[in-house]
C-alpha cells in the first residue's frame, strides 16, 4: 500500500478514538473482552467504526488490541471477524482516504529475562496474528501501547517479516516520560527508525496535557512522522462507572498544541469517542501540515537510553576481547560469563559511554556466545553495545536479539563487506563502522580513505541507510612499522570531520610493538581529539587515557563549570592516600569484609609470601574464624558475606599467582536450583563462600532440568551436587532430579538446601546432607573431600 | 462493582521500613545496621519507582466459603474468614518497578553481600509500601490485616484476576509467567476487608 505510505509524509491524518471504554458504555459487561464482541455483536463493533468515520477519522482501527494465540485457540476468528466489521464500516463510507489499520497490542507477557516469554516466541506470537490479518485484507499495521522496548522490537520485526505494509508504532510512556521498562523517547526513537517503520509516536497512559514535554522530544529527534493518540484524561469512576477527567472541548484544545509541535498523525485512546475526534479535528484541520524533516542525530540506543554522537567524545570500552588478554580467552573457553559480566559492570563504572563486544576465538562458537554475552550483559548493564565480529552470520543472530539499536563493527568498502552488512542494517537497524579499506587494502593518503568513507556511504545509500547511521575510522596502524601512519590517521579524522562524518578509531593499535604504549596512545588520543574525534575505542581502566579525555572536555568548553573534571580528579586522589593510611592485614581485611583492603593486602603479600601459603595461612583461617563466629550467633549472615566478597576478591589475585591445579580446583561442587524454582540466592550464596574456600563450583543456575545436571557430572567427573528449592512446590522436582541422578551415579553425594526444607525432609528425599546455612553446605564438602582421595 | 480507583505514585520518602522485618530479611538481629546496609539501602533507594494501583469493590460471601469480589467467585477458606462481615475491600497491586530487578541482577555478580541485602532490603520496601497503601485507603474504617494470593490456601492463580482488576499490566507493567510469579519480583498483590 504506497499510497498510505507517501500520505503519511505528505498530509495529516486522523486515527480514531477508544474503544474499550466506549464498548462498556455500550452495554460490554465488566470482565468481558471487547474483541467477544467481533463475533457475538458485530454489529455495534461496526456502528463504532462509522461512528468515527463519521466523525472525520482516517483510520479504523481493528478491534484486535488483546487477541493473540497465547489467550484464545481460535485467536484466527476474532481477527477474521474484526477485519470483515472494519470492511463493512469502510463499504458504507467508501472514502479513498480510509484505511484499516491492524491492531496489535501486548501480548500481557513479559520478555525474558525478566519474564519467561522468548525473544523468538513472541516475534511468532505477533506473526501469527499478522499472517492471518495480511490474507484478509489490511492497509497498515498498527502496534500500540506497548511499554517494552523490547517487546515493540518483536512485534516490528513479525510486521516486517509477514507483511509489506506500512508500520506505525505508538508507545505508553508514564508521567517520567520514559516507558515502564526504562526507555526514554530517544532510545525508542533510535530503535524504530533504525528498524525502519513508517510513524512513530506515543498512546494512551494519561490525558494531552501531560504528553507535551514528550511529543517536543519526538519533534525534535524524529525524521519520522509522529503520531500523537492520548487518553481523555485520568479515569475517574463515579457510581460504578469509569470516567474521564478531561472533556472533549479540552481535548480538541490540547490536541492543537500538539499538532503546532509538528505532530501530523492525531487520535485518541481510552475514554475519547467520536465526539472527540470530532472536536479534535474541527480545531487542528486548518494547522498547516508540517513535513516531517530529517533529523541529523547519530544514535546507538539500549534498552533505556540513546547515546548521541555529536561534540562530546565518545568513549567505547575495549574490554570485552579475548586478544591479547589470556583471562578473558580463558573465560570465553570455559563459558565463564560472571567473569564477562564483570569486566562490563567494572568498565561502565569507569564511565564509558558504549561497550564493544567481541567475543571471537576459534574454538567456540561465536554466534551462540555472542547471543548469550550480549543477553547477559543487557540483564545488568544499560549502555548500548558495540558488536563487534568480522563474521556477517554472528552480526545477524546478535542484531536481531540486540534491544535497542546497536553499534556494528563493522562494514569496509569491500563489495562483499557492504553487500552483507548492509542489509542487516537495513532490516535489524544500527549504526555502523565504516573502515576505510577495500580490496586493495589500506590507502597510503588520507584522501584515498576519505574517498573509500564516500564510496560505502554512497553505497548505503541504496539500502536507504543515512550518512548519519555511519561512523569512519580512518583505521590506526602502528607508528612502529610506519613513522607517518599517525599523522595520516590524524589528517583524515580532520578531513572526514569538515565533511560532516563522524570518526572513530580503536586508539591503543598506534603503539602496536613499542614498549611503555600507554604513553603513546594518550599523546596520540589527544590529537585525535584535537583533530575531531568523536570515538574512541580504549581501555578504561588507563588512568592517563581517563586523564585525556576529562582534561579535553574541560578545556574545549564541554564539560561545564568543570564538573565532570573535579570528580573525576578528586576520586583519583583517594586510593593513593586511604591505602597507605588505612593498610590493615589480609586476615583482618577479610574479617571486617572490607574488600579493597584485602586486595591491597594480598598484592603486598604476594611479594614476600608464597601464593599457596597466603591462602593457608591468612584466607582460610579467616574465613573459619568469620565462619565459627557466625554460627556463634555473634556475627550475622551480611557480615559473612562481606567476608566471603574480601576473600573471594583475594583468591582471585592469588589464583593468577598459582599454576592450575594446584589449588582446589580439582575439589568441585556442582550447584543447581532445581526445575521450575527461579529463586537462586540461597545457591548463590553457597557458591560463593564455597570460591572464597577455593573450591571449583560449577553453577548451573536455576531451573535446572535434571538431564543437565547428569550432563555436567559427566562432563567434569564431579561427584559432589549441592541442590536448591525455596518453594514447596517445587520439592518434588528436588526429589525426582535424586532419584535419577542416583540412577545413573550410585557413587553421587548429594547435599540440599533452601528454606522449605528441613532434616527430616531431606532425608526423605534421600539427600546424603541437608545444610540449614551455607557454612553447613562448606563443611560438607571438607569433610567429603577430606574423605575422598581426589 | 467497582467503587473506586486509585492510581498513584509512592515517593521513596514516604517508604519506612520496618525494622523487625528487615531484620528478618538481612537475618540479623533488630535495629543491625553497618555501613554496607546503609550503602545498599541508598543505592536502592534512587532505582526505586514505588507505584501502586488499587480497586475498591463490593464483597459477597457466599456458601461453602466462597467469595465475590465483583470481578471473581473465590473460593478460599482463609479468605473467607478474613473477610468474614465485610462488605467492602481493596484489592490492590503494588510494584518497585523494574530498575530495582536490575540493580539485583548486577549486583548478583559484583558483590554477594551487597546482591543479599539489597534483595533483602527491597523485599523490606516492598513490605514498607503495602503499609504505606494501606494507612491511605484506612480513612476512619477499620481495616482487616492484609491478604496475599498464596496465604493460606487462597490460591496464587488469583493473581491473574488481581491484576486484570486493577489495570496493573497497563499502570504498572506487572506481568505474569506461567507459574504464576510477578515481573518486576520486588511486586504484591493484596486484599483488604473494610469494615463499616
Amino acid at each position: 500500500m504506497k499510497e498510505l505510505k507517501t500520505l503519511l509524509t505528505k498530509q495529516k491524518l486522523y486515527f480514531d478514538g477508544g474503544f474499550g471504554t466506549l464498548l462498556q458504555s455500550l452495554g460490554l459487561p465488566a470482565g468481558v473482552a471487547p474483541e467477544e464482541w467481533n463475533l457475538t455483536q458485530p454489529h455495534k463493533i461496526i456502528d463504532l467504526h462509522r461512528a468515527y468515520l463519521e466523525a472525520g477519522s482516517n483510520f479504523i482501527t481493528t478491534n484486535t488490541f488483546g487477541v493473540n494465540k497465547l489467550k484464545y485457540d481460535n485467536y484466527e476468528d476474532y481477527i477474521i471477524s474484526a477485519i470483515q466489521c472494519a470492511k463493512v464500516a469502510k463499504e458504507a463510507k467508501p472514502d479513498s482516504q480510509s484505511f484499516i489499520a491492524f491492531d496489535i497490542g501486548p501480548s500481557g507477557r513479559m520478555l525474558k529475562p525478566y519474564g519467561d516469554l522468548d525473544f523468538e516466541e513472541a516475534v511468532e506470537l505477533f506473526a501469527a496474528n499478522i499472517r492471518v490479518a495480511v490474507k484478509h485484507g489490511i492497509d497498515c499495521i498498527l502496534i500500540e501501547t506497548m511499554n517494552d522496548a523490547y517487546e515493540t522490537k518483536a512485534a516490528v520485526l513479525a510486521a516486517k517479516e509477514n507483511a509489506k505494509l506500512p508500520i506505525i508504532v505508538t508507545n505508553a510512556y508514564d508521567q517520567k516520560g520514559k516507558l515502564m521498562t526504562g526507555a526514554n523517547p530517544k532510545a525508542m526513537i533510535a530503535l524504530l527508525e533504525g528498524l525502519g517503520v513508517d510513524a512513530i509516536g506515543l498512546n494512551c497512559s494519561f490525558g494531552p496535557d501531560l504528553m507535551l514535554p514528550i511529543v517536543k522530544e519526538f519533534a525534535e529527534y524524529s525524521s519520522l512522522p509522529i503520531v500523537v493518540s492520548p487518553n481523555a484524561g485520568l479515569p475517574i469512576i463515579e457510581n460504578g462507572e469509569t470516567k474521564y477527567d478531561i472533556s472533549a472541548d479540552e481535548f480538541a484544545a490540547y490536541m492543537k498544541q500538539i499538532a503546532n509541535l509538528g505532530a501530523t498523525i492525531l487520535g485518541g485512546c481510552c475514554g475519547t469517542t467520536p465526539a472527540y475526534i470530532r472536536k479534535m479535528i474541527e480545531q487542528t484541520q486548518d494547522i498547516k501540515f508540517m513535513k516531517p524533516s530529517p533529523k541529523n542525530h547519530t544514535l546507538v540506543s539500549s534498552y533505556t537510553h540513546a547515546v548521541e554522537i555529536d561534540n562530546q567524545p565518545i568513549l567505547i570500552g575495549e574490554r570485552i576481547n579475548p586478544t591479547g588478554k589470556p583471562k578473558m580467552r580463558e573465560a570465553l573457553k570455559t563459558n565463564n560469563l560472571d567473569y564477562i559480566l564483570q569486566v562490563g559492570v567494572k568498565q561502565a563504572e569507569k564511565g564509558v559511554h558504549i561497550l564493544d563486544v567481541n567475543v571471537g576465538l576459534p574454538e567456540i562458537d561465536e554466534v551462540e556466545m555472542m547471543q548469550e554475552v550480549i543477553k547477559k550483559l543487557q540483564i545488568v548493564i544499560d549502555l548500548p553495545l558495540q558488536i563487534d565480529s568480522s563474521n556477517p552470520k554472528v552480526l545477524e543472530k546478535s542484531m536481531r536479539i540486540y534491544n535497542g539499536k546497536p553499534l556494528i563493527n563493522s562494514v569496509n568498502g569491500n563489495l562483499e563487506s557492504m553487500e552483507a552488512i548492509f542489509p542487516l542494517v537495513k532490516k535489524y537497524g544500527g549504526t555502523v563502522i565504516a573502515l576505510t579499506m577495500d580490496e586493495a587494502g589500506i590507502p597510503e593518503t588520507a584522501i584515498e580513505r576519505v574517498q573509500i568513507a564516500d564510496k560505502i556511504t554512497k553505497f548505503a545509500q541504496k539500502y536507504d541507510i543515512d550518512k548519519k547511521d555511519i561512523i569512519v575510522d580512518p583505521l590506526c596502524l602502528t607508528i612502529s612499522s610506519d613513522t607517518k601512519s599517525a599523522l595520516t590517521t590524524l589528517e583524515a579524522v580532520k578531513i572526514l570531520r569538515q565533511q560532516g562524518y563522524k570518526t572513530i578509531l580503536g586508539v591503543s593499535n598506534i603503539s602496536f610493538g613499542l614498549p611503555a604504549r600507554e604513553k603513546i596512545n594518550t599523546s596520540f588520543y589527544n590529537s585525535a581529539l584535537e583533530n575531531g574525534l568523536n570515538c574512541a575505542i580504549m581501555n578504561p581502566f588507563s588512568i592517563p587515557m581517563l586523564d585525556v579525555y576529562y582534561a579535553f572536555r574541560a578545556l574545549h568548553n564541554l564539560d561545564t563549570g568543570c564538573k565532570d573534571y573535579i570528580a573525576f580528579a578528586s576520586q583519583i586522589d583517594i586510593p593513593a592516600t586511604t591505602v597507605s593510611d588505612e593498610a590493615i592485614s589480609l586476615f583482618d581485611a577479610i574479617i571486617k569484609g572490607l574488600t579493597d583492603s584485602a586486595i591491597s593486602a594480598t598484592k603486598e603479600l604476594l611479594s614476600i609470601e608464597q601464593p599457596l601459603n597466603i591462602i593457608n595461612n591468612h584466607v582460610v583461617p579467616a574465613l573459619n574464624q568469620v565462619g565459627q563466629k557466625f554460627e556463634e550467633n555473634t556475627i550475622y549472615l551480611p557480615q559473612l558475606l562481606m567476608s566471603a566478597d574480601a576473600a573471594t576478591a583475594s583468591f582471585e589475585i592469588i589464583k593468577n599467582k598459582i599454576p592450575l591445579g594446584s589449588v582446589e580446583e580439582n575439589k568441585a561442587v556442582i550447584l543447581a536450583t532445581v526445575k521450575g524454582d527461579i529463586h537462586d540466592i540461597g545457591k548463590n550464596i553457597v557458591k560463593v563462600l564455597l570460591e572464597s574456600y577455593g573450591y571449583k563450583v560449577h553453577d548451573l543456575g536455576k531451573d535446572v532440568a535434571p538431564e543437565k545436571i547428569v550432563e555436567c557430572i559427566k562432563s567434569t567427573d564431579c561427584r559432589l551436587v549441592g541442590l536448591s528449592a525455596l518453594m514447596t512446590t517445587t520439592i518434588p522436582a528436588m526429589e525426582e532430579t535424586i532419584k535419577i541422578l542416583r540412577e545413573k551415579f550410585p557413587d553421587i553425594n548429594i547435599m540440599v538446601g533452601g528454606a522449605v526444607l528441613n532434616k527430616n525432609y531431606a532425608k526423605m528425599i534421600n539427600a546424603d546432607a541437608y545444610g540449614p546455612d551455607a557454612m553447613a553446605a562448606v563443611r560438607f564438602t571438607k569433610t567429603y573431600y577430606s574423605n575422598t582421595s581426589v | 462493582m467497582i467503587i473506586k480507583k486509585i492510581f498513584d505514585e509512592i515517593l521513596t520518602e514516604n517508604l519506612v521500613l520496618n525494622q523487625v522485618q528487615t531484620a528478618a530479611r538481612l537475618k540479623t538481629p533488630k535495629n543491625f545496621s553497618n555501613e554496607l546496609i546503609v550503602k545498599c539501602e541508598k543505592q536502592l533507594r534512587q532505582e526505586i519507582n514505588c507505584r501502586y494501583s488499587a480497586v475498591l469493590t463490593r464483597v459477597d460471601l457466599g456458601l461453602e466459603n466462597q467469595i465475590d469480589l465483583g470481578f471473581e467467585k473465590i473460593q478460599s477458606k482463609s479468605l473467607y474468614k478474613n473477610l468474614l462481615n465485610v462488605n467492602q475491600a481493596y484489592v490492590f497491586a503494588v510494584t518497585l518497578g523494574h530498575s530495582v530487578d536490575r540493580l539485583i541482577q548486577r549486583l548478583k555478580i559484583t558483590s554477594l553481600a551487597e546482591y543479599f541485602i539489597t534483595d533483602g532490603l527491597a523485599s523490606a520496601f516492598t513490605e514498607a509500601a503495602c503499609e504505606y497503601i494501606v494507612s491511605e485507603i484506612k480513612e476512619d474504617k477499620t481495616l482487616r490485616p492484609r491478604f496475599s494470593p498464596g496465604y493460606g490456601d487462597l490460591s496464587l492463580e488469583v493473581q491473574a484476576k488481581i491484576l486484570e482488576l486493577v489495570s496493573a499490566e497497563k499502570l504498572l507493567n506487572i506481568k505474569l509467567n506461567q507459574s504464576f510469579l510477578m515481573s518486576p519480583i520486588k511486586s504484591v498483590t493484596a486484599i483488604v476487608g473494610m469494615e463499616e
